[in-house]
């Protein structure tokens, strides 16, 4: 049971004129307090614990806390000791792996002689996700109050054993995009010569943000039914050859979804007219020696369940995508004339054919020829 | 001069002369306490006669026997008996004067007053001589016919006797709240109650009865008092606009008065406020008013003095209405055509109401005309409406009905967009009321309302809710100095949200609200110096607080269904209002309260010194049907006093305690759709306000000019706070989430008002502040570490000013201009990464404020032409609200997007928004 507030905002938006304008804060009584970001996984991937302090709210980047001591024990009596790879990231060694059903408990200690624990958590079995799938639709989108076409992702999942309830997912997007021209050889200091490296499939990545969680708690039966994962609208190059979601799943207890839930109402659900007041929210690791000291963060534990999908151009309904070459030009030169262009920020695409018989170059613009600006030319070795 | 001769010659006739008595006007009829008219219209149908007279002469005579083939000469002996009447039967016509001539007795001490204690026969004739001059010369108009009340053979030592009766409009009836009677030289002085109504005892006599209200015509009744007796006065409305009034409280009521804080506006005064969208509303005029926040210009509710929300009772026609407004607070739910008058109480309350601590706004419903059938109605670009009156029974029951709905339904279907074409946003309210005269001592008065309001977006959730109320009253005088009203009123509220978007988990929510009220309300006129309320009432309160259904048959939404909350609320209350002397008097009020938290319930008990929390649940008690679960009761007392600092000044001083047993649950900082009211119970205690305020009150140019200046200060005690995070929303344990408050507020009201002359309007200032204590005994819970924070509505500065401008008698231009301090809100100390996202943290609450707020509504008012003949009267309302288009800032927020923290401020209505609004009369 989710009540929408934020339509009736849209809708004076629409009707009102009513406005919304950028605001630059400016900061006010800044706090600087220790922020831990750690989720213990049963996986063969390192368990990674962050630390970090807050900044004023008129800065940006990260302030790494350096130097602690991080462990990691169970209910069976053992401890492990994390290790500081970078700054402020610190990693469990490829032995230690986590269990199901163990009960953990996470240890800090700062260089200035802090100490933080958190809660006993239980690693949770997750069930696996059924499916995940996209619909053809058109929504208002944060960018635009009209209808803009796009495919919405949804989720399906559900545990036969009537016992998770609450979850949360993470989703990593890959698509795969082309330059306008396909270059084959490039221009080295006066020899044309065959390109080595192909800039002309390439792919970007991106991770959500947000936070994405859902609880069947209300139901009968321990369902959720067609979660709204992402929408991709037509206003991104992402549906323009191939795109991929990756989208993982983890069980969540009641305390820790409403550690999540409370940080989407704080941080991404403020702005609609019946607003709730703004407040700190509370996680489960704090400062033994000073019980007032607030901590940022929540210590989670959880086995992770993945699925992924692939979509082709040419599986859902046609529609157009943002053309992200509209300024490119071209123009066919001899050689002598390809020295004083590519000053001009032109680059070579390739030899053309042509009847005539001196050889000619077609020449355009980099942003229309090298993908690598862009995203990677490295194939992801998941890539079909 | 051919008249006045005529009427002399009458007035002597009938003394005089011996009269002719024609065989053949014999005369049947069974009467009853009829009035002297009807009695006239009955004989002139039977036998060949017509009378002539004036109304005033028999305003107070009613025909109560049985005549069987009677001479009409006897008959009208017999009426005429022990009244100042005589007759002179023509044989044709029956011509009744108003007879001081015939008079061969005067009252005793008739003229005491003039200090003359020896009455010779010789002073007798001179000045009965005298008066009868005077008298004729002026006999034509109502205002100088003698009138006789009473009768000398009931006359006793008892020097003073009284006058009660009904003061209305003479054009169609509706009583007059507020008119002032009274005489002069003594002073004595009386204002209408609620049902225009007055009682007023002074010495037997010859007086000059004086009224006074605004928008009438000041009038006069002479009277020779005799004994008690009723005299009903009609009066003219003041058809010269130009001498219209903005706001009003009575000609100089604000100095004689002893009531602190009450604002009155009337309807007339209303429809001058620039509107909102077309709208005439009544909240939104309210807040224009000294001492009365609101959170923002969308903002659900408003804020008395420092009370959050739910502390104010808003009374429509009796009944209390828990949502009073339409789509989410923007229009207020009644329909300015079928309201009489607002009262705003925000300083002394007098102690017939109760049920909640910060304000009372009495919405009071209009009376059907009961002369004629008319109408009135009008356009707007958001609604129509039409309100229908008229006679169901001429003079004696009259009836009104109102309906308002907006079309915006049909106008979102216009609109390109296809989001709102898929949208729905509708309201509508009808109000209903009937008013039946039994006889001179009973009327009975029954009414009925009903709003909803429905509304979705993009085919997405849909919300609605209902406002539904029913009252019915009895009226019954018993004599002079004392009446009594029985009333019984039923008044609902229910909200339901449903959303079928997935089939899962499509659901169906709904709340409702349910409370019967029975009172009886006694008013009493032992001397002109007291009066004297007093009565009893009780409210039974059912509340369903949620009620979660699956939609659909493949919903698999687990179906739920919190427990009902019952309770009963009853006081009695005592109030005497009293003149010491003419220049001091006291308001003393007296209410005790006590609510009972009943049954069925199950209600957890928790181990003793800890949280209120799931795990200190040590036990849980079971309660059957109407099982008294708790009590609370205690008493309010109501006190304020008036002190004249010369003619034209007073001083006033008020203390009030109040106690409220409904609470409403909000965690956000304006209402939202899911707010529910709860009862108290075990575990949450009756909120109590207590204020104590202090006026300055003083009038210059005859009362033309009027100002003021009120302080208070207001303490709260156990205001309901919630934790951080707490769901309010189908919470079977709502005490888990609660955390006790306090509120503490002062101010300082400035208001300088100009009520008459072709510009007129006020303006005031005010320095307020509303400050809220949450503090938990255990560690965690406490709000801003247990401290005083400011209320989301502490707005410190606030300046309104409304004119009017009168061109002619058509055309009128009205302005309003608002300035406040912005509102405080919750603002972020640091940033932080995590979850892949940029995220703020929040801290002490209501630290930081919104830009300030200024806004400028102007109006053009348009008049038709003001043929009283006319069929239709009509005018024109141009409105421009927010003419400077100044981006008044709601809210400043943040929200993470992308990974980043982007901060946003809103502007509701960015934009000077015009209108256009056509009204009718007819």
């Amino acid at each position: 049971m989710n009540v929408n507030r934020n339509n009736i905002l849209f809708f004076l938006l629409l009707i009102f004129n009513s406005c919304i304008f950028d605001f630059d804060p400016p900061s006010k009584d800044y706090e600087n307090l220790m922020v831990v970001e750690a989720l213990l996984h049963n996986g063969e991937e390192a368990f990674v614990v962050k630390l970090s302090r807050s900044i004023p709210i008129d800065t940006a980047g990260l302030i790494p806390e350096t130097g602690a001591l991080v462990s990691i024990s169970d209910n069976t009596g053992d401890m492990h000791n994390l290790t500081e790879y970078s700054p402020g990231k610190y990693y469990s060694s490829p032995d230690f792996r986590g269990h199901s059903g163990r009960m953990y408990q996470l240890h800090i200690q700062t260089t200035q002689g802090r100490r933080y624990e958190s809660d006993t958590v239980l690693l949770r079995e997750t069930p696996p996700i059924d499916s995940v799938y996209f619909k053809y639709e058109e929504r208002v989108t944060a960018e635009s109050l009209d209808k803009i076409p796009g495919l919405q992702f949804y989720l399906t999942t559900h545990d036969p054993q009537n016992s998770t309830w609450y979850y949360r997912w993470e989703f990593e997007e890959t698509w795969e995009f082309k330059s306008l021209y396909n270059s084959l050889q490039i221009w080295n200091d006066g020899l044309i010569e065959d390109r080595v490296e192909q800039v002309y499939r390439c792919w970007k990545r991106n991770s959500s943000t947000n936070v994405l969680v859902s609880s069947s708690k209300n139901l009968a039966k321990d369902i959720i039914s067609e979660f709204p994962v992402l929408y991709v609208s037509n206003s991104t190059d992402r549906l323009g050859v191939k795109y991929s979601i990756l989208v993982k799943q983890y069980a969540l207890n009641e305390i820790s979804y409403n550690y999540w839930k409370e940080q989407e109402n704080i941080n991404e659900n403020l702005g609609t007219l019946f607003d709730p007041q703004p407040y700190v929210i509370k996680g489960n690791i704090y400062n033994p020696e000073d019980v007032n000291e607030i901590v940022l963060g929540f210590f989670d534990a959880s086995s992770i369940q993945e699925e992924r999908i692939f979509i082709k151009k040419g599986e859902y309904p046609f529609f157009k995508t943002i053309n992200n070459y509209a300024h490119c030009t071209d123009t066919i030169v001899s050689y002598n004339q390809i020295r004083s262009l590519l000053g001009e920020g032109y680059m070579l695409v390739g030899e053309v054919s042509a009847q005539t018989s001196s050889v000619r170059y077609l020449l355009s613009y980099e942003s229309c020829i090298d993908c690598t600006l862009y995203g990677t030319n490295i194939e992801p070795d998941f890539w079909e | 001069m051919i008249t006045r001769l005529f009427l002399i010659a009458n007035i002597f006739l009938s003394s005089l002369i011996v009269v002719a008595q024609p065989e053949d006007l014999i005369i049947s009829g069974d009467y009853d306490q009829i009035s002297f008219r009807d009695f006239v219209l009955d004989v002139e149908q039977k036998i060949p006669v017509r009378f002539m007279y004036h109304q005033q002469m028999v305003d107070s005579i009613f025909v109560t026997g049985s005549f069987e083939k009677t001479d009409i000469n006897e008959v009208l002996d017999v009426i005429f008996k022990n009244t100042n009447c005589s007759y002179l039967n023509t044989g044709y016509d029956i011509i009744i004067t108003d007879n001081i001539s015939i008079q061969t007795e005067l009252p005793p001490n008739f003229f005491a007053r003039s200090g003359s204690n020896v009455i010779s026969s010789e002073n007798l004739i001179f000045d009965f001589e005298k008066q009868i001059e005077e008298e004729t010369n002026r006999i034509n108009t109502k205002e100088n016919t003698v009138i006789k009340i009473g009768s000398a053979s009931e006359s006793s030592d008892i020097e003073k006797a009284s006058i009660a009766g009904y003061i209305k409009n003479a054009k169609d009836g509706e009583p007059i709240i507020g008119a002032l009677v009274y005489i002069e030289n003594p002073q004595i002085g009386v204002a209408t109650d609620q049902f225009g109504y007055y009682s007023i005892a002074i010495p037997k006599g010859k007086w000059e009865l004086k009224l006074k209200s605004m928008g009438f015509k000041d009038t006069r009744r002479q009277i020779i008092l005799q004994s008690d007796g009723k005299l009903d006065i009609e009066m003219e409305e003041d058809i010269i606009p130009l001498k219209e009034v903005v706001i009003e409280s009575e000609s100089d009521i604000n100095i004689s008065g002893v009531q602190l804080g009450l604002n009155k506006l009337d309807i007339q005064a209303l429809k001058k406020v620039p509107p909102i969208l077309g709208e005439v509303d009544v909240l939104r005029i309210a807040l224009t008013l000294p001492g009365v926040q609101s959170v923002g210009e969308a903002a659900n509710g408003f804020h008395v003095r420092g009370g959050s929300a739910d502390q104010n009772l808003v009374l429509f026609y009796e009944a209390p209405i828990y949502n009073p407004t339409h789509f989410f607070g923007f229009f207020s739910s009644f329909n300015p055509d079928v309201i009489k008058s607002v009262d705003l109480y925000k300083g002394s309350i007098p102690a017939h109401y109760g049920g909640r601590i910060s304000s009372v706004l009495d919405v009071q419903a209009k009376e059907g005309n009961n002369k004629k059938f008319s109408g009135s109605g009008g356009i707007s670009p958001v609604t129509a409406r039409l309100t229908l009156e008229g006679p169901i029974l001429e003079d004696k029951a009259s009836f009104i009905a109102g309906f308002r709905s907006t079309y915006s339904d049909w106008i979102l279907k216009q609109l390109p967009n296809a989001d709102l074409k898929n949208s729905s946003a509708s309201f509508y309210d009808i109000f209903g009321k009937v008013s039946f005269d039994l006889n001179e001592n009973n009327s009975i008065y029954a009414g009925g309302y009903f709003s909803k309001d429905g509304f979705s977006f993009n085919s997405d959730t849909l919300y609605g809710y209902t406002n539904t109320s029913a009252s019915i009253q009895w009226k019954h005088i018993y004599n002079n100095k004392i009446y009594s009203v029985l009333s019984g009123v039923y008044s609902g509220y229910s909200y339901n949200i449903s959303n079928d978007k997935n089939e899962v988990n499509a659901f169906n929510l709904d709340y409702s609200l349910d409370n019967f009220i029975a009172k009886m309300d006694f008013s009493y006129f032992p001397t002109n110096r007291h009066k004297v309320d007093f009565g009893m009432s009780s409210i039974l309160y059912g509340i369903q607080p949620g009620d979660l259904t699956p939609k659909g048959e493949e919903a698999l939404i687990r179906p739920e269904i919190l427990e009902e909350e019952q309770g009963i609320e009853s006081a009695v209350y005592i109030g005497d209002l009293f003149d010491i002397t003419p220049s001091f008097s006291l308001y003393f009020g007296f209410r005790y309260s006590i609510y009972n938290n009943l049954g069925p319930k199950t209600v957890r008990i928790y181990s003793e010194n800890a949280p209120l929390d799931d795990d200190n649940v040590v036990d849980i008690e079971e309660y059957g049907n109407f099982d008294n679960i708790q009590t609370y009761h205690g008493p309010e007392f109501r006190f304020s006093a008036r002190y004249d600092l010369g003619s034209n000044s007073s001083l006033k001083l008020g203390f009030n305690r109040m106690r409220q047993y409904i609470h409403m649950l909000s965690n956000t900082t304006s209402i939202s759709p899911t707010d529910i009211w709860i009862l108290s119970s075990k575990y949450i205690e009756p909120q109590i306000g207590d204020q104590i305020s202090l006026g300055y009150f003083k009038n210059f140019n005859n009362n033309a000019i009027e100002s003021s200046v009120e302080i208070y200060y207001k303490n709260i005690e156990n205001l309901l706070d919630f934790k951080n995070g707490a769901l309010l929303l189908m919470n079977e344990n709502i005490e888990t989430e609660i955390i006790k408050g306090e509120g503490r507020s002062y101010g300082a009201e400035f208001l300088v008002k100009k009520k008459t002359g072709k510009l007129n309007g006020w303006m005031s200032y005010t320095y307020s502040r509303a400050l809220i204590k949450a503090e938990s005994e255990f560690s965690g819970e406490s709000i801003n570490n247990g401290e005083y924070f400011p209320a989301s509505y502490d707005k410190p500065h606030n300046v309104n000013v409304l004119t009017n401008y009168k061109f002619s008698r058509r055309i009128s231009i009205s302005g309003y201009l608002a300035y406040s301090t912005g509102r405080p809100i919750t603002y972020p100390v640091a940033k932080y990464y995590y979850g892949n996202s940029a995220r703020l943290h929040y801290s002490d609450r209501n630290q930081f404020r919104i830009p300030d707020y200024f806004r400028l509504d102007l109006s053009i008012n348009l008049e038709g032409n003001h043929k009283i003949k006319k069929l239709n009267h009509s005018s024109w309302t141009f409105s421009v609200y927010n003419v400077t288009g100044r981006n008044n800032v709601y809210s400043i927020y943040f929200v993470s997007q992308g990974g980043k923290v982007n901060g946003y401020k809103l502007s509701v209505f960015a934009n000077p928004i015009p209108t256009i609004t056509y009204n009718f009369k007819f």
